[in-house]
């Protein structure tokens, strides 16, 4: 039928982005608001952890004792700094109560390796085996 | 009309729905996303111990009022549990206070003599300085001097020798006394010869600067001098007064019978002994008890009034601590007690921070208020549990009750507990020496130690650290004393040693680590000048309390001419001999460490160090050697016990001339037997 056009055939089909975008960006605010970040309160702030590639991830841990050595070799408990005797007053502690707490050192890249061989060591003599040390893994940070 | 399918609404939907879902279904199979990425579901356990997983509802921010509550409550469990700790402190302070009054009353009263021979024990090691001052420097060269000195100190040694005897003995005679007298005066004149001969050999030198130099040594020779004038001031006064010479003995000693006995010593005061006599009057006991807060004060209290009570606590417990150490050396050494006292290190338990300020104002309005008021709550009851936990170590040693709960010792179960604990330091301290014995001699300190730790157990309840009663340590070390251990004779060479010893700290039964285990892991610190004279009667600071962070003043630098600032320096060797940091000559170290024992086990120890060296294992003395001697691991062995569960050992060594070394070597004699 000549006159008649068939709807479709000179006008094509185009989708239009913009309500797309509208319910992303509505998801994106949804998400933004209702997140919230857990800051690692145990975590001693102006330590740089080495690099380390092939760590396993674990999860983190509230319960765990973290100890933390700096560049300048001090020691700090769940990050607050702390002194060698309450160091190992607190292994002690953990010893008598909790043997099986897991316990995560946190150390500088620049940390004298003595130092760390302090802990270890007070952590081996102590008995108290269930330690990690923490790194840095680009995949997981 | 296209598909209603096609249309774009439909797709944006679709897509949307799709992107939702997929993040809602990640989300509710990943439980770490869930809980912790996005932390919008918590974990709460219910009164019947289920744990409930919820989604976590924002609260408002709270208002002052809830702000309030929320710090009164914390502040209320918190104030509990310092009032716990300063109830705690406060018994421990008591009982401190009443075994450091009990210690007095049993403490033989020092008599004259003793405080005479222990003048003539200073001038003794007086006379041996001036000796090494003269022997190593260019006094040395002045004709006649090296006899002379070497005279005078033969003089002092001999004359503090006799004059300790003569205090031990219980019948004085006249001769004897008048001897004493005669030997004072001897040692006078001939000190008085020697700085005479001395200045007249400096005025025939040459050089102006030599003699300049060598006139500035001259001031000691002249407090010498003085010193032995005291002395003999001190000694005449005390003998013209108790015992007058006879006149045969007058006449036998021309210069005793100058001095008319009659006529009054030429200083009518002796002030030293009177000094002493008026030191060693020693504070009253309830000085400490006066300052105590009652209990019922505790009660009422508020956090910042119970955590400065506490602090003011923690403060009376160091003094008593020391106190207890100044009336231990005091009699141990038969000094006057004022002289023990300046010899006692005070250790200073780290009380916290002062936030008597912060913790009175409990009254946050804002956040930032909050904060400051919880993080000063935290700060102080980490405090208080430091503190009840320093004032609970420092009575293990003092001895006690201990907390026992029920039982009080009475004064004269205390006293002879006391005069037993007396006992048996005396006895260690005899057994631990090891001059003049063979490489390899074998001393038992078994039976010693086992009284101890058994008096130690009793004194403490159920114990100490390794648990078990003051009945399980007496069995269990009977049966150790009856079984085993005949060797008296061990012979170790170095090489075996070397080959053979492994590395460690821990005695487990399991353990596939058996035969001599050697100890590797040390906390070092030094060095202190030694003495040149009696080195070990000067103490330093870790034999009266082991502070791991604790910093003292040491041995002056040779460049920079200041005292050393020393700390304690964790050491770990893969050797058998440990060599100690910053090692000097003529100076003393002390080096710590803790050794791990599953049972009550019976141990032999192999120690030895280049130079001298003292060891003790959980407080006891178990061996002293003193001189000079090369290192060898087999220098003398002690058969020891270890208490289940962590035995201290303290170790000091000291450095003459060149190197430095020490070993301890243990070795559990079941083991050994194989």
């Amino acid at each position: 039928m000549p006159g008649r056009k068939r709807y479709g055939e000179d006008e094509e089909v185009a989708l239009s982005m913009s309500p797309l975008i509208d319910a992303v960006f509505l998801l994106l605010i949804f998400f933004l608001v209702t997140t919230m970040l857990k800051r690692d309160l145990k975590e001693v702030e102006h330590i740089q952890l080495p690099i380390s590639r092939s760590s396993p991830e674990m999860p983190p841990d509230e319960t765990a004792l973290v100890i933390a050595v700096d560049a300048e070799g001090e020691f700090y408990l769940d990050g607050e700094a702390s002194s060698v005797s309450e160091l190992l007053d607190e292994l002690r502690v953990v010893e008598q109560n909790d043997p099986d707490r897991r316990i995560r050192i946190d150390t500088d890249e620049y940390t004298p390796f003595h130092r760390l061989a302090e802990v270890l060591d007070a952590l081996n003599f102590r008995n108290l085996r269930n330690v990690g040390v923490r790194t840095y893994h680009e995949k997981y940070n | 009309m296209p598909h209603p399918l096609k249309s774009p609404m439909t797709i944006a939907f679709l897509g949307a729905l799709s992107l939702v879902g997929s993040l809602s279904l990640a989300l509710y199979l990943n439980e770490d996303w869930r809980t912790i990425a996005l932390d919008m579901v918590e974990e709460t356990v219910t009164e019947e111990g289920k744990v409930v997983r919820k989604v976590k509802v924002e609260r408002p921010e709270p208002n002052r009022e809830q702000i309030r509550e929320v710090t009164e409550e914390r502040e209320r469990k918190k104030r509990e549990d310092i009032r716990e700790k300063a109830r705690k402190v406060r018994e421990t302070v008591v009982e401190m206070a009443e075994v450091v009054e009990e210690r007095e009353s049993t403490m033989e009263e020092l008599d004259e003599w003793d405080l005479l021979a222990s003048m003539a024990l200073d001038l003794r090691r007086s006379a041996s300085e001036r000796y090494a001052e003269v022997r190593h420097s260019y006094l040395d060269r002045i004709s006649g001097s090296r006899e002379a000195v070497t005279d005078l100190k033969d003089e002092a040694v001999a004359n503090a020798h006799d004059m300790r005897l003569l205090s031990l003995s219980d019948n004085v005679t006249r001769v004897a006394v008048w001897e004493r007298v005669a030997a004072a005066r001897r040692i006078l004149k001939k000190g008085e010869d020697l700085e005479t001969l001395l200045l007249e050999g400096i005025e025939e030198q040459d050089n102006p600067k030599t003699r300049r130099l060598l006139t500035d040594r001259m001031p000691p020779f002249n407090d010498f001098i003085t010193e032995t004038e005291t002395y003999l001031n001190a000694l005449e006064r005390w003998v013209k007064d108790e015992i007058p010479p006879d006149e045969t003995l007058a006449a036998e000693d021309p210069e005793a019978a100058e001095a008319d006995p009659t006529e009054p010593p030429p200083e009518a005061e002796n002030p030293e002994l009177a000094d002493a006599e008026a030191e060693n009057e020693p504070p009253p006991p309830s000085d400490w008890l006066d300052e105590l807060p009652a209990e019922e004060d505790l009660e009422k209290m508020s956090t910042a009034e119970l955590y400065e009570s506490l602090q003011e606590m923690a403060e009376t417990v160091d003094e008593l601590y020391a106190e207890n150490l100044a009336r231990e050396l005091a009699e141990f050494k038969k000094i006057p007690l004022e002289e023990a006292r300046e010899q006692v290190h005070k250790p200073k338990t780290d009380s916290g921070p002062d936030l008597k300020s912060t913790l009175e104002k409990n009254n946050p309005s804002n956040r930032e208020e909050f904060r400051e008021f919880n993080e000063a709550l935290e700060k102080a009851s980490d405090a208080a549990g430091r503190i009840a936990r320093t004032a609970e170590t420092r009575q293990s040693r003092v001895g006690g009750n201990g907390g026992r709960e029920g039982e009080k010792q009475t004064a004269d179960q205390l006293q002879s507990a006391l005069r037993k604990g007396r006992e048996i330091n005396a006895e260690m301290a005899k057994s631990a020496r090891n001059r003049g014995n063979e490489n390899g001699n074998v001393t038992d300190m078994r039976n010693a130690m086992s009284q101890a730790y058994a008096l130690q157990a009793k004194s403490s309840g159920s114990g100490g650290g390794g648990g078990g009663s003051a009945g399980g340590y007496s069995s269990a070390f009977g049966q150790s004393r009856t079984g085993g251990g005949g060797k008296n004779q061990v012979n170790l060479s170095s090489n075996r040693v070397f080959a053979k010893a492994v590395p460690g700290r821990r005695f487990d039964q399991g353990s596939t680590r058996r035969g001599w285990i050697f100890l590797d892991t040390w906390y070092i610190i030094g060095p202190w000048d030694r003495p040149n004279v009696d080195s070990f009667d000067t103490t330093f600071p870790p034999e009266t309390a082991v502070d791991l962070d604790a910093t003292y003043e040491g041995k002056t630098h040779p460049r920079t001419g200041k005292p050393m600032e020393l700390e304690w320096r964790f050491v770990q060797s893969e050797n058998v001999r440990i060599n100690p940091p910053d090692e000097t000559r003529d100076a003393v170290y002390y080096a710590y460490t803790e050794v791990f024992s599953e049972t009550a086990m019976d141990i032999l120890v192999a120690i030895g160090a280049d130079d001298a060296s003292k060891v003790w294992i959980n407080d006891l003395l178990v061996n002293q050697d003193d001189g000079l001697s090369g290192w060898q691991p087999d220098e003398g062995f002690r058969r020891v016990l270890l208490k289940p569960g962590y035995n201290t050992v303290l170790v000091r060594v000291e450095n003459g001339p060149a190197v430095c070394y020490f070993s301890v070597i243990m070795c559990p004699d079941d083991v050994l037997e194989e």
